[in-house]
């Protein structure tokens, strides 16, 4: 059988295609503001990847926040239960997840078959997301992708005491104009970010094995200061960012194969579709 | 903060760092070193402040060693009341802000978060909760809060007493004084004298306690007269200083030997201050009111701004002295009447008319309403004071800031709200 | 099953929507229904209001519950203070509520104090006063609180020139009682049964006690609780979830739930259990048995002994088992607060989940808060 997840995040959204347990094809695109047409183009990625049709997917399940706005999904399930599936299917003993999304960060606590026990997650304000980074990032004028990177050839961390990402901006820019070198302001970015996460998985029973997802997973600078912190080794997928898709995909897998439980059929095209 | 605090800091910081501090707070040994290397760099400059150090190791000291039943008190529950019953009184809020000075404080707060304390509770108690679940402030045999003037004592008491396993008595206070509520409160303060005596077999000694008011309110008399010196040109004692050390001893030791040799010390460096005519800056172009009870604790750049535009807070509300002297032959008529007559209680118009008095009294060209980020009680009430005070020409800022937790300050507006104050005060 | 029982169940189905829709239809303009009565009108906010003083004077007690908004009268009381209290005076001052001839407040908790004085100091209403209320419920406080009462009836008579006697207060203690047992029927109905109506249906009915004219509405009331009774059927196999916390200021949380495929089987709420649970014990002086039942009434945060109050929580959960608690506060209210650590220390300890989620009262809440009940719903169906 054939199945596909799909993970509509606020920054980036991907796609996940299984056949009987195993990962045919994969593919992240930008969500940007057309929601419908990010879900469209990245099943459609993944799709041509695997040389499949649409219709040879027996079921599609959603997640993430855009997850509602899916049409050719048949099921939505939120990214919670998603990420511990994923990871737990990645790592099996898996007993912790951590995921640092675009605006949300969670960690999931979950039982030795991926079920999840308790979650919790940060609120409204932006501190400890992926947005924080690139708020920085922007600040700092270097790319979000350099940013692991620097932290790691920095000397020393400069302490970021402001935890409100208005007030760490400021702060960010008075320290560049102090003559602080970037790199190291970076390192301190990520130790305040993941003191953030740290005290979240301190409200949580949290057990070992940890596993990460997200974005922001393949920062290494947050992975090893994560680590330092919760002095703990952190496993961290070769693809953290489909770990959301791969859980929906799980889902999907999971429906029973009911008549009248396939696909439905507003998919609207295939890739003729697609060139207009 | 003063140049001598800085010093303190800095070598308690440097010489022993965050990790032994917190043993610091635990084992009297280290106590008795780090008093000893505090002192050294102090005696010679303010006698007031080598005593409050004298006397918050040796609380802590005796706390941990269990000389004592050890009473966890709120801020605003009367000091006496342990003093009478010759009780270790420990003041968490105190220690808080302690350890926001030395640094602590993102350490304990982290803590708390993680035990479900959430960010936006007040600063103090979470880090004062997180200095309990760490473990760093002699366990309570019994607690006791008043309900005024905020909610977050009473419930932050609680907790603390769920998680010691202790009894907490709270004086609950009606919203103003009037009526029955004075008799109220002395049912309550008789009821808390049986309480205190079935748990600790400590009981009180009418003589004891006589002996007590008598001292606390000997001590009112030389706080009246520091006030008074206070008002002088330039001022001789920093705001800083008041939110610090001196309203620490003012919430501890009333009613204590020490409480009245502290402030004859303190009145005594002030009055050499006033007779070398010697300010807290050069040259003092504006004088200020603080108000709200607290100031930021960790390091930061508030009163040097001001210090630099030439500002100086020459008063803050914390220090007023509202109560009368009490009757030391009716202990508890006394007591309650003073927390009754807290101007933070009831209405707000009590708090204006007490604010307006120290305007006038100050003579001061502005005032400060420091919005503590976890604060409803008084910073609820700061943007109609602030109305209401620019009704009778005081111009008043309100500053946003959190008073212990770092997080939640911003170097950058901080500094353009002082200075834009300072320039509209023309 | 045979077609005429089916068929009866429609007909049931269709009178139950009948009463239901007409109590729909009040609660769209409670304020236009309250001016037709033609009596003055007094908002009140806090449950420990005590509502049957006001009604025995003849008045029409009205709460105030602004919908979600982003309106919050922030030039007036700063933006990190209790966001239902902002909403509240930012009505006040933009002049929807200057059909109420007076405001009761009561000394719960540093947002209805500073909102005393906000309300003086920049809204209309004509009376506004404050009710002291103690924080324990010892004797003592019991007969502090009765002088209390006794003044504030004063403070009404002397108002709104009306003399309340002791009769009068006894007739208004038994029409609150009267809608404190048809709640408390209604809910406890949910124990074995599924209602004909939904979770945030069950708090809409409870809001309408709270904001309209309580005779009449009774009335409503006691016709379709009898119509919820005959049409309930057994309860269903979803995972039951209690809703624990201040105020909800929108029902509609009790829907996201059930649209996640969950039951609400109670609360634990002031704008549901809480305003009701349990009725108040006649007296021969009836302004005693008012101090005594909201001194010892299930608590909120706000009385220094939380102890009460999770213990009432947890034998809820037990009563109508309860598979898992949403926790839900309203950012910045302390009580509720400082409640959070030790209530999910007595969860954990018995095994039940639990998600703490909050407010700030604003409309974009529920869109945040979907993605976690709906987690939360599918971790409780693993486990159910």
């Amino acid at each position: 059988m054939i199945v596909a997840g799909i993970d509509i995040g606020s920054l980036s959204s991907e796609a996940v295609i299984l056949e009987d347990g195993e990962i045919m094809s994969y593919s992240i695109v930008l969500t940007g503001a057309d929601t419908q047409r990010a879900a469209k183009t990245c099943m459609q990625e993944a799709l041509e990847k695997a040389h499949l049709k649409f219709e040879a997917v027996s079921a599609t399940v959603a997640t993430g926040y855009g997850r509602i706005n899916v049409p050719f999904a048949l099921k939505t399930v939120t990214e919670i239960t998603c990420h511990a599936r994923g990871a737990h299917w990645l790592f099996p003993s898996t007993r912790t997840v951590i995921d640092m999304g675009g605006q949300d960060s969670k960690v999931i606590s979950i039982d030795t078959e991926g079920r999840v026990l308790d979650f919790v997650m940060n609120d409204k304000c932006a501190a400890g997301t992926g947005r924080f980074l690139e708020v920085m990032a922007g600040a700092l004028e270097v790319d979000l992708m350099e940013m692991g990177e620097r932290s790691i050839r920095a000397k020393d961390g400069i302490a970021i005491s402001s935890m409100c990402t208005v007030f760490a901006e400021s702060e960010v820019i008075s320290l560049i104009a102090g003559g602080c070198s970037k790199n190291d302001i970076i390192r301190g970015l990520h130790e305040a970010i993941s003191k953030r996460i740290f005290t979240m998985a301190g409200k949580l029973r949290m057990e070992k094995p940890i596993t990460m997802s997200g974005g922001v997973a393949k920062n290494r600078g947050i992975v090893d200061a994560l680590r330092r912190l919760l002095k703990a080794a952190i496993h961290v997928p070769e693809e953290p960012q489909i770990v959301g898709a791969l859980g929906a995909a799980l889902s999907a897998w999971h429906l029973p194969s009911e008549a009248g439980m396939k696909n439905r059929g507003d998919w609207g095209g295939g890739s003729e579709d697609r060139a207009s | 903060m003063t140049f001598s605090e800085t010093i303190m800091l800095e070598r308690i910081k440097t010489e022993l760092g965050p990790r032994v501090i917190r043993g610091l707070l635990r084992s009297g040994f280290a106590m008795e070193s780090a008093k000893g290397a505090a002192k050294w760099s102090y005696r010679r400059e303010n006698r007031a402040f080598g005593l409050w150090l004298d006397f918050l190791f040796d609380t802590m000291k005796r706390g941990f060693r269990k000389e004592r039943p050890v009473v966890w008190i709120s801020a605003f529950t009367p000091s006496e009341i342990p003093h009478a019953f010759d009780l270790e009184p420990i003041l968490p809020e105190v220690i808080a802000s302690l350890a926001a000075h030395i640094g602590v404080s993102e350490h304990t707060i982290s803590i708390a978060e993680q035990n479900l304390y959430s960010m936006d509770l007040c600063s103090f108690y979470r880090c004062g909760a997180g200095l309990a679940l760490g473990g760093y402030l002699p366990k309570p045999d019994l607690i006791i809060s008043t309900s005024h003037l905020c909610d977050g004592a009473h419930r932050f008491f609680h907790n603390m007493s769920q998680l010691f396993g202790c009894d907490h008595y709270l004086i609950d206070l009606p919203y103003e004084n009037g009526g029955r509520a004075h008799t109220y409160v002395i049912d309550e303060l008789n009821d808390l004298a049986d309480f205190i005596g079935k748990r600790t077999g400590r009981h009180l000694d009418d003589e004891r306690a006589a002996g007590v008011l008598e001292l606390s309110n000997r001590t009112r008399g030389i706080m009246l007269e520091i006030n008074e010196l206070r008002r002088g040109v330039p001022s001789p004692l920093s705001g800083s200083e008041g939110m610090s050390y001196v309203l620490g001893m003012n919430f501890s030791t009333l009613g204590s030997q020490l409480g009245l040799a502290f402030f004859r010390a303190l009145h005594g460096v002030i009055q050499e201050r006033v007779n070398r005519v010697e300010g807290i800056i050069e040259e003092e172009r504006y004088r200020l009111l603080w108000l709200h009870h607290i100031r930021p604790y960790y390091p930061n750049i508030i009163f040097d701004i001001l210090g630099g535009l030439g500002a100086v807070v020459s008063f803050e509300e914390a220090n007023h002295i509202y109560w009368e002297p009490m009757d030391p032959r009716h202990p508890l008529e006394g007591l309650a009447s003073k927390m009754l007559s807290n101007f933070g209680c009831g209405p707000i118009e009590h708090r204006v008319e007490a604010i307006l008095e120290m305007a006038r009294k100050y003579r001061v060209n502005g005032a400060i309403h420091f919005s503590h980020w976890g604060c409803r009680q008084s910073c609820g009430g700061s943007y109609m004071i602030r109305d209401v005070m620019k009704e009778r020409g005081i111009p008043t800022l309100v500053l946003d800031g959190d008073g212990a937790d770092i997080r939640n300050y911003s170097e950058g507006q901080t500094r353009t709200r002082l200075e834009a104050f300072i320039e509209m005060l023309g | 099953m045979g077609g005429v029982s089916r068929r009866s169940r429609g007909a049931e189905f269709i009178r139950k929507v009948a009463t239901f829709s007409r109590i729909e239809g009040l609660l769209k303009d409670p304020i236009g229904i309250l001016k037709n009565a033609h009596k003055p009108i007094m908002g009140w906010l806090c449950c420990y209001t005590p509502l049957e003083i006001i009604l025995a004077a003849g008045i029409a007690p009205h709460r105030i519950i602004p919908e979600a908004t982003s309106d919050m009268a922030d030039s007036y009381l700063h933006s990190n203070f209790c966001p239902y209290i902002r909403s509240s005076l930012g009505k006040a001052t933009k002049g929807d509520l200057d059909f109420m001839e007076g405001l009761v407040l009561v000394n719960s908790c540093d947002g209805l104090r500073r909102l005393y004085d906000a309300w003086r100091l920049y809204a209309k209403t004509p009376h506004v006063y404050l009710v002291d209320l103690p924080r324990v419920s010892t004797d003592v406080a019991v007969g502090h609180f009765r002088e209390t009462l006794i003044r504030f009836k004063g403070q009404l008579e002397e108002g709104f020139g009306v003399s309340i006697f002791e009769g009068d207060i006894e007739e208004a203690i038994s029409l609150s009682n009267r809608g404190r047992r048809l709640f408390k029927e209604l809910y406890n109905l949910r124990k074995a049964h599924k209602l004909s109506i939904s979770g945030s249906q069950v708090l809409d009915l409870v809001k309408g006690d709270m904001v309209l004219p309580k005779d009449h509405y009774l009335g409503l009331l006691q016709k379709l609780v009898g119509e919820l009774r005959d049409g309930a059927v057994p309860r269903t196999n979803l995972p039951r979830v209690m809703i624990t916390g201040s105020l909800l200021e929108d029902p509609g949380i009790a829907d996201l739930v059930e649209k996640a495929g969950g039951e609400v089987a109670c609360d634990d709420l002031c704008t549901g259990s809480r305003y009701f649970w349990e009725c108040i014990e006649q007296d021969d002086d009836p302004i005693l048995a008012l101090s005594r039942h909201y001194l010892s009434k299930i608590p909120c945060a706000r009385m220094m002994d939380s102890n009460r109050r999770l213990d009432h929580v947890m034998d809820l959960v037990v009563d109508f088992e309860v598979h898992g608690v949403i926790c839900y506060t309203l950012k910045f209210c302390d009580t509720f607060l400082y409640d959070i650590p030790l209530l999910k220390k007595r969860l954990d300890d018995q095994g039940i989940p639990s998600l703490f989620l909050d407010s700030d009262y604003t409309p974009g809440t529920m869109g945040r808060l979907k993605t976690r009940i709906e987690a939360f719903l599918e971790m409780l169906r693993e486990h159910v």
